[in-house]
Formats: C-alpha cells, structure tokens, sequence
C-alpha cells in the first residue's frame, strides 16, 4: 500500500494546508490577490486532491453564474411588486413634497 | 467632431462615438411619474437585499424623496435609473447600519454550513473533507444553466437561505461589483469579518446547488 503516489501524496499533504484552509485561501483570492506561496500551496494540494481540485472548478462556475442570475432582474419568479395601493400612497407623498418644493422656490 | 459624429452616424448608425450628442439618453422625467416608471424595480431591488416589504418600502419612499431633494446635482451622465439606483443603494446600506448588530450572525448555522464539513483535529486527516461532504462531480457545467428558470428557481432559493447580512454582503460584491474597502466601509466591518462572510455564502452556496441541483440531475 506503500505507493510512490500515496508516499507523495502524504509528502504534499503533510507541507500543505488541508482542505478546509485551502478552501478558505482559494474563496478569498476571488477578494484579494493571493500570494505566490498560496498559489503554490493550492496547486500542490490539488494535484493530489480531487475534492478540492473539484472545489476551485466549482467555485470558479460559480462565480461567474450566480452573479449572471442575480443580476438579472427580468426573474421571473421575483414576486416582488407594489401593489395599487401603495403606488397611489407613494406618488402622492412625492407630489406632496414636490409642491412643498415648488411653494418654497417661489417665495 | 460633431461633423464627424453625425457623419459617421449615417454610414454606422450604431456607431456613434459620443452619446451625449444624443439628446433622448439621460434625460430627467417629471417626479410625478417617478413612481409609475421606477417603483417596482426599485422595490425588487431594495426587496431582495432588504427581504422585509415593510423595509424595502420604506427604502423606495426614501430614495423617491431624496431623489426630489438633488434633482438638481443629477447631471445625466448615467440614466435617470442608475441615478435612483445609487441612492437607494444608500439607504440600503442606512437600513443595515441601523438595525441591531446585536445579531449574532456566527451563531445562525446556514443549513449548508461549512462548520462539520471537515475533519476534526484529532483525526490522521484533520482538516480533510469528510467523507460524505467531498464535492463531488457535477459532470456538465454549461453556463447556460444561467438562463434556464428552474435553475434560477433554485439558487434563489438557496440565496434566500443567506443571513441577510452575508447575503447583502455577497450582492455588494459579486453584483454591484463593489470593491472591498468600499463595502468594509459602507457596513462599518473589517476586512477579515468581509472575507469570512464571502466565504461563508460562497461554500452555502456551492453546497446548497451540489445537494438541490447537480446530485439530481447526474443520478438520472
């Protein structure tokens, strides 16, 4: 059981953070550049990870396709409207104010 | 140059290199339409950061009545929308920093939180994922999931499940596309308490679409 894979893969293993460190270094390079070493630390890592080499390749879909959605208002299940009423109520107080407006400039 | 603009305009309609030659664009409407044309996009918009009605309500009369109080600093040069847009992103923030930090927000456990996903320090692989967590393969990632309605459906779902906090936190960021200092400073909060949270809805979120979405669709 005593691979030259498995031997190097605890070598890596052992010099590099694991897995719940490199997900945390890789989510903030998305924030702030990461630094050379913790470029290195992942790679290494995710050479003999597949969960975390699977992790940076979900992260980096997800960046781009969570944003694209929540950036799209046209959301069709987006039940968020102002009913009647409130449309009346609002417009009404911006009138109100408006004229406000208008009374004092014309003093 | 107008010469030239107009000229190129002819043979290039879509082309024309400075729209403010263009007169419709970025014009000012009167407040007495504000509500017809606006309201419900800024009520979306102030509704999915804010997720009370009565808040996000709120919000929009502010910013309709802010709006009258500057009309005349709003120069044009982004549309009458983007210009409400900015304001009600600051009452937005004005609603956040109000409400009580009181809130214990490492306390709320998100349902696809990262806390038990790894393993514990007395193990040979400490820190490793734990078996049953490990992502696993999602087989097809298309980014035109983007545009299909049931996926939509369900990361809205699991965005929904965000802490408002980290959840406006991730919108100022990966929506709005704010840089970190602005938001650290807008929300009075430190850079290392903004990454944490970034990171927090980033591994929900993951975790949450694996589980809801792409664990279904590749057991078909």
């Amino acid at each position: 059981m005593n691979s030259p894979r498995l031997l190097l893969s605890k070598l890596i293993f052992s010099v590099t953070p694991p897995c719940e460190d490199i997900t945390r270094i890789v989510s903030r390079s998305y924030d702030k550049p990461s630094s050379l070493k913790e470029k290195i630390q992942v790679q290494a890592h995710i050479l003999f990870c597949r969960s975390c080499h699977r992790f940076v390749h979900q992260l980096e879909y997800l960046q781009t396709i969570v944003a694209k959605i929540l950036r799209d208002d046209s959301f069709p299940g987006a039940k968020a409207e102002l009913n009647k009423e409130t449309q009346v109520k609002m417009q009404s107080e911006i009138n109100k104010a408006l004229e406000n407006f208008n009374n004092q400039s014309s003093v | 140059m107008q010469f030239l603009d107009t000229f190129l305009g002819t043979i290039f309609p879509k082309m024309t290199t400075n729209n403010r030659t263009n007169p419709e664009k970025h014009q000012q409407t009167s407040p007495t339409q504000w509500v017809e044309l606006y309201g419900n996009y800024l009520y979306k918009y102030a509704k999915m950061r804010l997720r009370d009605d009565a808040l996000a309500q709120d919000a929009v009369q502010e910013t309709f009545l802010s709006a009258l109080k500057a009309r005349e600093s709003f120069q044009g040069k982004s549309s009458e929308k983007t210009w409400l847009v900015g304001i009600l992103k600051h009452k937005i923030i004005d609603t956040f920093r109000k409400q009580s930090r009181e809130i214990n927000e490492s306390a709320v456990t998100l349902p696809f939180e990262q806390e038990g996903l790894f393993r514990e320090a007395k193990d040979e692989w400490a820190g490793h994922w734990k078996q049953e967590y490990k992502p696993f393969d999602w087989g097809e990632t298309p980014f035109s999931l983007a545009e299909r309605n049931d996926f939509q459906r369900v990361l809205h779902s699991c965005f929904e499940k965000l802490p408002e906090r980290v959840a406006l936190v991730f919108q100022m960021k990966e929506v709005d596309d704010e840089e970190c200092s602005q938001i650290c400073k807008a929300l009075d909060i430190s850079e290392s308490n903004l990454w944490v949270m970034l990171h927090r809805a980033r591994m929900h979120l993951r975790r949450c679409l694996e589980v809801r979405w792409f664990s279904v669709k590749s057991s078909g």
